[in-house]
């Protein structure tokens, strides 16, 4: 007997469990769930981790990736890369100092080249592409003061917003303009009162700020 | 006095009951009444309502893309809170109204549901329903074009410009179904027209379909913490159908004459508009004029009006329904005066 009610009591809370949905809801009544996760912005951002500039003042020829130069202020190729799915507003901070062991400074305007003290007025400049290879027509022929950023020593230079980048495509590419080259550039004096020499240099940090944009 | 047991008693009264319920019949024949017995016929609903699906807590509006039929992309941009789209068919042969008798959002992660998003995580969300009147709707259920058309409907602007609202109760965070007083409406979110049903053929009408979806407000950035993947919500609406009344929409019953003396003739006209409705019956109606009659062949749009001889004023107002293949009626009146 003891089985008997054991199993009629099963029974009836199966039957309970299966039915209590459909209890639920009157014969008029139809139910939806919707569940809702969190989509959150990838941002990826190729960024160059390092680069070399190089203070040419005399204009020597110097070969970089197959390709003679002979500017003074010389630097090596950098492109940064968004394969991120949001556009991304890029700012950048620039904080320069010249070299320990170094005497020259930084100017904070074109030299020209004319001067007797040793100095280089060195500038950050970068720009929009479509090609993950530096594309020298690019560059602008002189320093721009409202597109370009100066390298001051001791004191960061930083422009907000400076261009937007792109989403990647729906091939997971990068997009057109999604590609930016930079560079740094500059003049030097050509023939100071103290001479140029090799503990002469600069270090430079570039700081990428990318600040997603939203979808409107 | 003594009482009979328990088990005499019960007895005695089944055995009563027994014998009045084989008596009535044969009480009722010689009565000569009869008994109407009225039970209530359920009104089938044919709806299709998808039990699942999906939406995202979207802070900075990206597109989620939805494929098409042909493989063409369709974006969904810059919704806050983006949902894939779903839909509400009715297939039935009566037009219903769509309610909603029970709407949360149970929240997940550090999210709650407030009547406003702040700068946090508490979020607003609403359920959007926009009814569709769309003549390229008109196809049958099996169309295999109408899912492509529907994520057309979904991703316009346009489409929600009249979208009915209804906001999710407040939830505080880690609240469950339980602790949730849901919301509802009396009111109608949308008609859902009737569908023509041929077999296993059904078809719909240019508004038998409607669209629902998730919306709302949060913050792009919150102050305190930023959005994590765990963050999000579980939604369940449940939505209610009962019978809408017919109407004609916007087709028209006109008369060619509204006033009328000494005699004469009338002659209804029916204009569709875009109802998309006919006229299945028509019928005319007198009322005063003890000495005008109105004759009219069975079920004719004309009517002729003639007046008696007795030479008193008189005057009747006759009236001309049309009743339409949706069961929704129209009419149109004219006054004789003798």
């Amino acid at each position: 007997m003891k089985r008997k009610v054991l199993l009629c009591v099963l029974t009836v809370l199966v039957l309970f469990c299966s039915t209590q949905p459909a209890a639920a809801l009157l014969s008029n009544e139809r139910g939806t769930v919707i569940e809702g996760d969190a989509r959150l912005p990838i941002i990826r951002v190729v960024v160059p981790t390092r680069a070399e500039v190089l203070i040419n003042p005399y204009q020597m020829p110097v070969e970089i990736d197959g390709e003679t130069r002979r500017e003074q202020i010389l630097c090596t190729p950098a492109v940064i890369a968004s394969t991120s799915d949001i556009p991304l507003k890029v700012s950048i901070t620039i904080t320069g100092a010249v070299k320990e062991e170094s005497d020259m400074t930084l100017a904070t305007a074109p030299t020209g080249g004319a001067g007797t003290s040793k100095s280089a007025f060195v500038y950050f400049e970068i720009v929009q592409s479509n090609s993950d290879d530096v594309i020298s027509s690019l560059w602008a022929k002189a320093y721009d003061p409202a597109k370009h950023i100066p390298v001051v020593p001791g004191t960061p230079q930083t422009r907000t917003d400076i261009m937007t980048l792109p989403p990647m495509t729906k091939d997971n590419e990068v997009a057109r303009g999604g590609y930016a080259q930079f560079r740094l550039t500059g003049d030097a004096v050509w023939n100071p009162t103290t001479e140029w020499n090799r503990k002469d240099g600069i270090n430079v940090i570039v700081a990428f700020t990318f600040t997603p944009v939203p979808y409107t | 006095m003594k009482f009979m047991n328990k088990k005499r008693f019960a007895s005695s009264v089944l055995a009563g009951t027994l014998a009045l319920s084989l008596a009535a019949p044969a009480l009722a024949a010689n009565n000569t009444t009869t008994n109407i017995a009225g039970s209530y016929a359920d009104i089938p609903i044919a709806v299709v309502v998808p039990t699942t699906g999906t939406a995202q807590i979207n802070p900075y509006g990206l597109p989620v893309s939805i494929t098409k039929s042909n493989d063409s992309t369709v974006d969904l941009t810059g919704q806050k809170i983006t949902t894939r789209p779903l839909s509400v068919k009715n297939q039935g042969a009566i037009a219903l109204e769509l309610g909603v008798s029970s709407f949360i959002v149970v929240p997940k992660g550090d999210v709650s549901v407030a009547a406003a998003a702040d700068n946090n995580k508490a979020i607003k969300v609403d359920l959007e329903v926009a009814g569709l009147d769309d003549a390229a709707l008109a196809i049958a259920s099996d169309n295999e074009k109408l899912d492509d058309l529907l994520i057309d409907r979904f991703a316009a602007v346009a489409t929600w410009a009249g979208a009915q609202k209804l906001a999710a109760p407040t939830a505080a965070k880690g609240d469950t179904a339980a602790d949730i007083t849901a919301a509802k409406t009396t009111n109608p979110m949308a008609t859902l027209g009737a569908a023509t049903v041929k077999g296993d053929l059904t078809t719909y009408g240019k508004d038998s379909i409607a669209l629902f979806r998730l919306t709302g407000d949060l913050a792009q950035e919150p102050a305190t913490d930023p959005w994590k993947e765990t963050d999000g919500f579980e939604s369940t609406i449940v939505f209610k159908f009962t019978p809408a009344a017919p109407t004609a929409g916007d087709a028209t019953l006109t008369l060619d004459n509204t006033t009328l003396s000494a005699g004469g003739s009338l002659t209804a006209t029916f204009a569709a508009g875009t109802s998309g409705r006919s006229v299945v019956a028509w019928s005319w109606a007198k009322a005063g004029g003890a000495d005008i009659t109105v004759t009219s062949a069975a079920n004719d749009n004309k009517a002729t009006v003639v007046e008696g001889s007795v030479s008193t004023g008189d005057t009747a107002t006759i009236t001309v329904t049309a009743t339409l293949d949706n069961g929704a009626t129209l009419t149109a009146s004219c006054v004789y005066t003798k």
